[in-house]
Parts: structure tokens; C-alpha cells; sequence
């Protein structure tokens, strides 16, 4: 898998159904090396707050903004007190089925999300967006 | 009588003054009419007030600690709700002219008074005492309603909406893996009417947030919102990739209203692409927009198929839908229209059948 455009991608998403679409899309379109998949923000955060080899932190993080308990926005609040964990930041990217105008303006306002992703997973954008960003 | 007597013994009614004689007579003359509570300070009339809430409050003007007036403004800030009425003689007018102009009493009755006179007074004070209640009660009502509403959007947004995109997820994994072409027709078949289900659901949501939304106003970039909206359509498209090109000629500051402009750019660029002639293989759409000091002009510009002649002054018409079966909800032109009154803009619409269509859109700088 060594041809995949980004090494290791965390996908963040309660709905399952949506974890399984991503994941299917980003093999599919040979985006990642490697996928991991969380269900929860807490269950991420735990991840990466105690995953001791470097190599095995994400490149790009997925993150659903819509979800319980802990929310896209409330996982980043956590997220900035973990930027030293990363031997390179992870570039966060949100997922959201709304055009929530608030959330768009708080995912500008936040210079640790690079984007804003609409639901269902388009992945020739997100390819794109990658590129675009390296 | 004996009825009119007793519908009004519920209208509680305090009256302060410091002489004694006057508020005995005043709850002899009044009490078998309406509920009379009497103080001879303004320390009892506070508890009065507070204990037994009365409709209307009269007041002597005279009084050794404080006037009338003085009371009464001192009581509207803590209990809005009962009608003030001040009792006076003729000597203070000047002060009463101005306490009334302030609305801190309703209206003045002067001594000596006669039983009739205060009698209408109670009447019309608790006429208007009813008729700002219900006028609250309405406001309050119309508050909760607009609440709910805001939350009906919100959830209605994500609610409907992101089971739609899970399942158009799906039917896109699904066109991979699988290669059955008759399944791969049914996929086709179902992901048309999710799509247009989808499509319906953003509609109402853009329909909602436009008319409820004030205008909310800041600095606009107008190359960013526009790759954005783009990029947001493009997304919800299928595999046919779109031919748009677009340029942004901004010199200025501008300042509007950047919510509706997403609306408007979303609404016109779907509808360009949409409605592609048969005959072409990818839509193809220009957009151009151009700000100054005193406006943005934007045009947007297909090679589609057109609009009859017949239909031009009627696209912006609620629920119009053409024949084509391609047509949507037939709210989306609407809600251009809609929120560029909103924001002081105009819309004119320029086009040949089968061969394209300009819309150009006219937005005020609020600089």
C-alpha cells in the first residue's frame, strides 16, 4: 500500500454505516495505507492520547461533527492539547450533512480544520483537497 | 345589576393615602362592586401589591414621604402590570401633565371625586389592564412558536438530511464493487429519488432560514464563497463532471449579507447545470461577478436548454414547475427572489430556448 496517497487516516464518525462508506471510498480510491475507526470522539482522543509509537499516529483525521456526547467542535478543544503527541500534526478534515452556516463559520475559525467535507463522502474532492494542501 | 355587580367583584382595585377618612369612604362607596384592598403608606401598598397583585392601583398625590408620581414610578419598575391612576387636586397639574407624558400613570382623576367617575376609571383601567395581557400572552406565544420553529430547522437539517447522504454514500460504494448492470440500474433509479428527496429537504431548510433569518451582515470574499458553493454543488452531483468557469473581478471591500449569497449562488448554479440541453455531455456554465463600491453584479450563464418564452416571468413563482422531469421542487428560483429582497437586490432573467440562459443578479454594497 505503499503507492496510497496519505499513510494512516482516522475516521471519527458514530453512524457505522458511515464509517463503512468512508472506509469503502478511501480503499477504493486507494487514499490511505492505513484506516482506523472510531466511534466515538473519546474513543479517538484515547488514541491518540496513549499510542506510543509515532509512526502509528494518523495523517489526516476524518472527524463527523454531528455526533453525541462529544461533538466535532468539543473533539478539537480536546485535539489542540494533543499537538505535541504528533511527529506532524494530523490535518483535520470535517464531515457534516449540513450547510450549517454557524459550523461553517467555526470551521474557518479554526486553523486546525483544513476544510469542511460534505456529506456523502465525495472522494475526488477530498483527494483534490489533499493536494492541494501538501 | 345583581350580575354586572358580581362580574366586576373580581377586578382587585388598592388605593393609597395617608388620611384614613378618605380610604374608608372610598372602600364603602366601591366595595360590593370590586375587591378593595386600602394602605396609608407606600411600605403597605408595596405589600399589598405583592400579595395580592391588583389590576388597578390608585394614588393620592399629597403625602407626607413620597407624592404620588414618585410612588408610581417607583412601582412600574418592579410591577409593570397594574394600571396606575393618580388622585390630585388641581394645584400639582404641572407635575401630573409630565408623570402622565412619562407613562408612569395612565390617567388622573381630580378631588373631590364622584363615585361615577372613578367607577368608569376602574372599568377602563382593567379594560386595559386585560388588553395588555393578552397582547403579551400573544407575544410570548409567538416567541415559543418562532423558538420551535428555529428548532424544527435545525433538526429537520440534520434529521432528514443525514440519512440521505448515508444512503447516497452507500449507493456510491455500491456502483463500485458491484457490476451487475441491472443492479446497477436500480441503483441508478433509487439514487435519483434520494437525490431528489435530498434536494427537497435543502429547499425547505433554504426556504425557512431565508424568511426567519435577519440579515446578517460582514465582509465578503466573494472568489472564496464562491469556490465553496461550488464545490458544495459539484459534491452533490453525480459522476458527470460539470464545465464551469468563473472569474471574480473584486477590487473593493464588500459588505452583505453572506448566508442569502450562498443561497443565491447554490440555487443558480444547480439550476445551470440541471438543465443541460439533451444533446450536450457536460453542462457548461460561466459565472462572472463584479463589485464595486456600490454593488456586486453577478451573472450567471449557461448553454442549457432554455426557457419558453410562456414560463420567463413565471420561474420566480412559488411551486412553478416546467414540464421538463428534471424540474425540482419548484420553490428554488422562489427562494432567490425571496432572499434577495431580503437583501435589497434585484433579479432579471435573459434566455433562448435550447440554447442558454443568463440570470443576472443586482446585490447593494453595505458599505
Amino acid at each position: 500500500m505503499s503507492d496510497a496517497l496519505v499513510d494512516i487516516i482516522m475516521i471519527v464518525d458514530d453512524n457505522p454505516t458511515d464509517r463503512f462508506v468512508h472506509k469503502k471510498l478511501l480503499e477504493i480510491h486507494n487514499i490511505a495505507g492505513k484506516i482506523m475507526e472510531f466511534e466515538s470522539g473519546k474513543t479517538a482522543l484515547q488514541y491518540l492520547k496513549t499510542t506510543e509509537n509515532p509512526d502509528e499516529m494518523p495523517d489526516i483525521i476524518l472527524l463527523d461533527i454531528m455526533m453525541p456526547e462529544m461533538d466535532g467542535f468539543d473533539f478539537m478543544v480536546h485535539f489542540n492539547n494533543l499537538l505535541d503527541r504528533f511527529p506532524k500534526v494530523a490535518d483535520v478534515y470535517m464531515l457534516s450533512s449540513t450547510d450549517d452556516e454557524k459550523d461553517i463559520q467555526r470551521v474557518r475559525n479554526n486553523p486546525l480544520v483544513k476544510k469542511m467535507l460534505r456529506k456523502p463522502f465525495a472522494p475526488d474532492a477530498f483527494k483534490k483537497a489533499i493536494k492541494t494542501q501538501t | 345589576m345583581t350580575t354586572s355587580t358580581q362580574s366586576k367583584k373580581h377586578i382587585k382595585v388598592l388605593y393609597l393615602d395617608d388620611e384614613d377618612n378618605n380610604l374608608r369612604s372610598f372602600k364603602a362607596a366601591f366595595r360590593r362592586e370590586y375587591d378593595i384592598y386600602t394602605a396609608n403608606t407606600s411600605e403597605q401598598a408595596y405589600e399589598v401589591i405583592k400579595s395580592v397583585k391588583p389590576q388597578v392601583i390608585f394614588s393620592d398625590q399629597r403625602m407626607p414621604v413620597t407624592t404620588g408620581v414618585d410612588f408610581f414610578n417607583a412601582v412600574r419598575q418592579i410591577f409593570p402590570e397594574p394600571v396606575r391612576i393618580l388622585i390630585t387636586g388641581y394645584t400639582d397639574i404641572n407635575d401630573i401633565i409630565e408623570a402622565i407624558n412619562k407613562g408612569h400613570i395612565y390617567r388622573y382623576i381630580t378631588k373631590p371625586w364622584n363615585e361615577h367617575e372613578i367607577r368608569v376609571a376602574i372599568d377602563n383601567a382593567y379594560d386595559l389592564y386585560l388588553t395588555r395581557r393578552k397582547l403579551e400572552n400573544k407575544v410570548e406565544e409567538l416567541e415559543k412558536i418562532n423558538h420551535e420553529l428555529s428548532r424544527f430547522i435545525y433538526s429537520a437539517s440534520h434529521d432528514l438530511r443525514a440519512p440521505l447522504a448515508t444512503s447516497l454514500g452507500v449507493i456510491r460504494v455500491a456502483n463500485h464493487e458491484v457490476t451487475d448492470p441491472l443492479a446497477k440500474d436500480y441503483f441508478e433509479k433509487i439514487e435519483k429519488s434520494v437525490k431528489k428527496l435530498d434536494v427537497f429537504v435543502h429547499h425547505i431548510i433554504d426556504y425557512y432560514k431565508n424568511a426567519k433569518k435577519e440579515e446578517d451582515i460582514h465582509e465578503i470574499q466573494f472568489d472564496n464563497v464562491l469556490e465553496e458553493v461550488i464545490e458544495t454543488v459539484k459534491s452533490g452531483l453525480g459522476t458527470a463532471e460539470p464545465h464551469i468557469e468563473w472569474e471574480v473581478d473584486q477590487d473593493n471591500k464588500f459588505i452583505g449579507d453572506e448566508f442569502r449569497l450562498r443561497i443565491i449562488l447554490s440555487h443558480l448554479i444547480s439550476n445551470a447545470i440541471k438543465f443541460k440541453r439533451r444533446d450536450q455531455e457536460e453542462a457548461r456554465v460561466d459565472i462572472a461577478i463584479k463589485s464595486d463600491l456600490e454593488q456586486a453584479v453577478i451573472m450567471v450563464k449557461d448553454a442549457g436548454m432554455g426557457i419558453l418564452e410562456e414560463h420567463i416571468h413565471k420561474v420566480f413563482h412559488m411551486f412553478f414547475k416546467s414540464n421538463d422531469e428534471r424540474t425540482g421542487s419548484g420553490i428554488g428560483l422562489y427562494i432567490v427572489k425571496e432572499a434577495l429582497n431580503k437583501m435589497g437586490g434585484s433579479i432579471s432573467v435573459q434566455s433562448k430556448p435550447s440554447s442558454g440562459t443568463v440570470f443576472t443578479i443586482e446585490i447593494p454594497n453595505k458599505l
